[in-house]
């Protein structure tokens, strides 16, 4: 018995010699919304396809709810609803008809449903308007209302939040979190937005050139997040070299103001400022400091390069 | 699967495309049906019958063919929903042979004004003619128009509808693997185009050649299977249906081949 709705061990995908996605081994349990922060082209909506059976893997294998194989993942993925790149719907259609046709197809006899889930995402005062009509923001609200038919088990969902009024991204919030704590339903979200996905998520997977470099709880997230120590000195250049070879870390980021945040050492401050001071550098500022899930995720993907 | 084909004949019940295709056809049939009944009686110039030929069956399927498997299919990769139907449970044996069966109803249903005007028209007992230009219904038509109709007859003629819905949604069977590995509607209407005009060239190259004309009459494409009236055997409807049939099982193979391992965006 297994308590994990996914794992996957070395999912691997090369195209044409390009590798999109590098022995990625996650695991997801119920009950949980996962962040997948990553850059454009990090490889967030291609683990997604690979999730959703709309690209096969290189190597490494894909288990959904225990199970794997090719046969055994289409049964199990009967549990997942999926919102991928962009929402899926039929232009032509009413949001109502649209659950409609999606309901038929997936063999749902509860007709109900379909007010049910307009009511949930805020479309159900849309009536006679086609799809192809509704603003951005609309039409991610009918993605979500798709993937969400039949009580998927796991949810996936690339940018759902992508054109949606700060009203609305407080309404997809709070829909999220009830969906996972209410039916203990797994999500897996990508946004860009990363302060919105701060307060979405309960655990992250970051995610950086196919590597993930780090999967971590809020609450490591949090602890991580609020210390470092912040160092002001008018030779950064000098002193990121002398954290290198002197104290042996990179886990630093060169900020544009020109001051350091120092996310090693934390209970070693007095070693730190022995080493500066030995160097000849002049701290102007040196205190511990919080951070935001912002500055985080650019400090793990490879500091200042990629802010 | 059966889910897959509901949902797409829901579809196809709310698209405003396929109500526009069927409102050309109508009125195609019956600008067919009205200038093989005024040619022969000499309303209109004989020469005419060139134009004739564009509203026949065989001309307007061939351009609509190609449209109706864009909304269809390379529709449904545009609005994700075959990407959804896989990420869902469905397998992609199951995706392709729905589609092929949506498109066969879907082209049936188009040509459907062709085949109740041409019962209709049959049954004035007038006679009709387009020389030698006529294929499909409209062969039928200039075929059996002015014969007096015995009750077996009408039976038969029933049947030869049925087969000949059958030949045309086998030839337009090729247009799955084309909009299934393009996904584009109008590379599927162009090709398709083109093919049917190679179609007609073969045939010609199939009367002059013994082993060419055997080789092409195994698809719905050669031999008589679009030439059909009261004369033809029994026998000879059958082998019509299973070649079609026949033809459609090899087009939906190919297909899954192409789909099975193919990566969607």
């Amino acid at each position: 018995m297994t308590s994990h709705v996914l794992k996957t061990n070395g999912l691997t995908k090369r195209y044409r010699g390009f590798v999109a996605l590098r022995d990625v081994s996650i695991a997801m349990e119920p009950g949980k919304i996962y962040g997948l922060i990553g850059q454009n082209g990090a490889g967030k909506t291609t683990l997604m396809r690979l999730l959703a059976g709309l690209s096969f893997p290189t190597e490494g294998s894909i288990l959904l709810f225990g199970h794997g194989g090719e046969r055994a993942l289409r049964e199990e993925r009967k549990r997942l609803g999926c919102m991928i790149e962009h929402p899926g719907f039929v232009p032509h259609m009413t949001a109502q008809e649209n659950l409609t046709l999606y309901r038929t197809m997936r063999g749902i006899p509860n007709k109900e449903i379909e007010h049910e889930l307009l009511e949930l995402v805020g479309l159900a005062g849309t009536g006679n308007k086609k799809a192809r009509n509704f603003s951005l923001g609309m039409k991610q609200r009918l993605g979500i209302a798709i993937a969400l038919l039949g009580n998927p088990e796991l949810l996936i969902l690339d940018e759902p939040i992508n054109g949606l009024d700060p009203l609305g991204v407080i309404e997809i919030r709070n829909l999220l979190k009830k969906l996972c704590e209410e039916r203990h339903m797994a999500i897996l979200i990508s946004s860009h937005n990363l302060p919105e996905l701060y307060q979405t998520a309960t655990d992250y997977i970051i995610i950086h050139q196919g590597e993930i470099k780090q999967t971590l709880t809020q609450e490591q997230l949090d602890e991580n997040c609020k210390h470092h120590i912040l160092i002001g000195c008018d030779q950064p250049e000098k002193l990121a070299g002398v954290l290198e070879t002197q104290l042996n870390t990179t886990k630093f980021q060169v900020m544009p103001d020109k001051t350091v945040k120092l996310y090693d050492y934390l209970n070693r401050k007095d070693a730190v400022a022995r080493t500066l001071f030995e160097n000849g550098i002049v701290a102007t500022k040196f205190s511990i400091e919080g951070d935001t899930l912002e500055n985080y995720f650019i400090s793990v993907i490879g500091g200042e390069r990629h802010a | 699967m059966l889910n897959l084909i509901q949902a797409d004949l829901y579809k196809l019940r709310k698209s405003r495309a396929i109500k526009v295709l069927l409102a050309m056809t109508t009125v195609s049939a019956t600008v067919m049906a009205v200038m093989a009944y005024l040619i022969p009686q000499g309303q209109i110039d004989a020469s005419m019958t060139g134009i004739g030929f564009m509203f026949s069956d065989m001309n307007m399927i061939s351009i609509l063919g190609g449209v109706i498997a864009g909304i269809l299919i390379c529709g449904d990769f545009d609005n994700k929903t075959i990407q959804d139907a896989i990420a869902s449970g469905f397998g992609r044996a199951a995706i392709v042979i729905g589609k092929a069966a949506v498109l066969g109803v879907a082209v049936a249903l188009v040509l459907l004004p062709y085949a109740v005007v041409t019962a209709v028209a049959l049954g004035t007992g007038h006679p009709f003619g387009m020389e030698n230009v006529a294929l499909g219904f409209l062969h039928l038509l200039t075929a059996e128009g002015g014969s007096a109709f015995a009750a077996a007859d009408i039976w038969k003629t029933v049947f030869i509808i049925l087969t000949l819905l059958l030949v045309y949604a086998a030839q337009l069977s090729i247009c799955v693997p084309l909009a299934f590995l393009l996904r584009k509607p109008i590379f599927v209407v162009a090709i398709y185009y083109g093919f049917s005009i190679l179609c007609a060239q073969l045939m010609r190259l199939g009367d002059g050649s013994h082993w060419f004309g055997s080789l092409f009459s195994s698809t719905p494409y050669g031999g008589r299977h679009a030439f059909m009236s009261l004369e033809t055997g029994a026998g000879d409807m059958l082998a019509t249906a299973v070649v079609s049939f026949m033809f459609m099982i090899v087009t939906t193979a190919v297909t899954y081949a192409a789909f099975r391992r193919a990566e969607l965006k």
